[in-house]
């Protein structure tokens, strides 16, 4: 993690809990970490193939913009060719407005935080 | 010039100039600084200044995207502050629109496994007037205003 001029943070923190794949975002989501997410995510998930689950932990995401939401349709769309399932976790605010607002939400499930998250209980 | 005088002049009439190449990695400076300096205007809230960031964050991705999809180019930002009204005006030499009216659409991208289409309808939604002036090959220019909505309740 390392501190930007302007005061944003900005990272991917990724880890792997059962079959379930956690990426915790922190700071502005835009075309480079949107970039920075699909290298971290896409990685894993080919690596391990059993796989099912992607959370996408925004609680600590203040600030989207379109290439950053499509960066997020990009790993929905990864983790469906496996028939995975995606959940966002704690999205507030106006990112919770613009992952309405992309068609985001309609297709995952939202938490409000990755404690109220099991994977085997939110299938689909 | 005294205190009172610097502080009447700072509130009236401003502007900004930033030039930089169409790098990934400069839309956050783009965004920032251009927040940064809107804060000038004092009357925005929050939300607003958010709105701002959003609006420079779609319009400078769409040059680096777009206006210059396989080079790197300039991309000119000027931002004026006039009676309590930003206006920021951001250039490129690029490729240009080919259809202005239908990039404004919402949905439409020219890049669909990537791109949701949205970047214009957030532009227009987060400010209060935007215009686009384009020209194939030589590139487009993008002007958005926006003023404290409470100073016009």
């Amino acid at each position: 993690m390392s501190q930007k001029p302007g005061g944003e943070i900005m990272s991917v923190n990724v880890f792997i809990d059962g079959l379930t794949l956690v990426a915790q975002l922190t700071g502005d989501l835009d075309m480079v970490t949107g970039a920075e997410l699909k290298k971290a995510v896409d990685q894993r998930w080919d690596d391990f193939e059993k796989l099912d689950c992607l959370v996408l932990d925004l609680t600590n995401v203040s600030f989207t913009d379109s290439t950053g939401l499509g960066a997020i349709l990009g790993r929905y769309k990864k983790v469906k060719t496996r028939e995975g399932d995606m959940i966002i976790v704690g999205a507030k605010g106006g990112v919770k407005e613009d992952l309405e607002i992309a068609g985001i939400l309609k297709l995952c499930k939202h938490a409000e935080s990755l404690e109220d998250i099991n994977c085997d209980k939110h299938r689909f | 010039m005294n205190i009172e005088q610097c502080h009447n002049q700072m509130s009236e009439k401003n502007e900004v100039h930033l030039r930089f190449p169409s790098l990934p990695e400069n839309i956050a400076f783009a965004r920032s600084t251009v927040a940064a300096f809107a804060v000038q205007i004092e009357s925005f809230t929050e939300a607003e200044y958010n709105e701002i960031r959003k609006a420079v964050s779609e319009a400078v991705s769409n040059c680096v995207q777009h206006a210059y999809p396989n080079s790197v180019g300039m991309i000119d930002i000027s931002v004026f502050i006039n009676e309590q009204t930003l206006t920021i005006i951001i250039k490129d030499q690029g490729v240009g629109i080919e259809n202005v009216d239908l990039a404004k659409e919402s949905d439409f991208t020219t890049k669909p496994d990537e791109n949701l289409g949205l970047g214009f309808s957030f532009m227009t939604a987060c400010m209060d007037k935007i215009e686009i002036q384009s020209i194939l090959g030589e590139g487009t220019t993008v002007t958005m205003k926006k003023r404290p909505e409470k100073l016009d309740a």
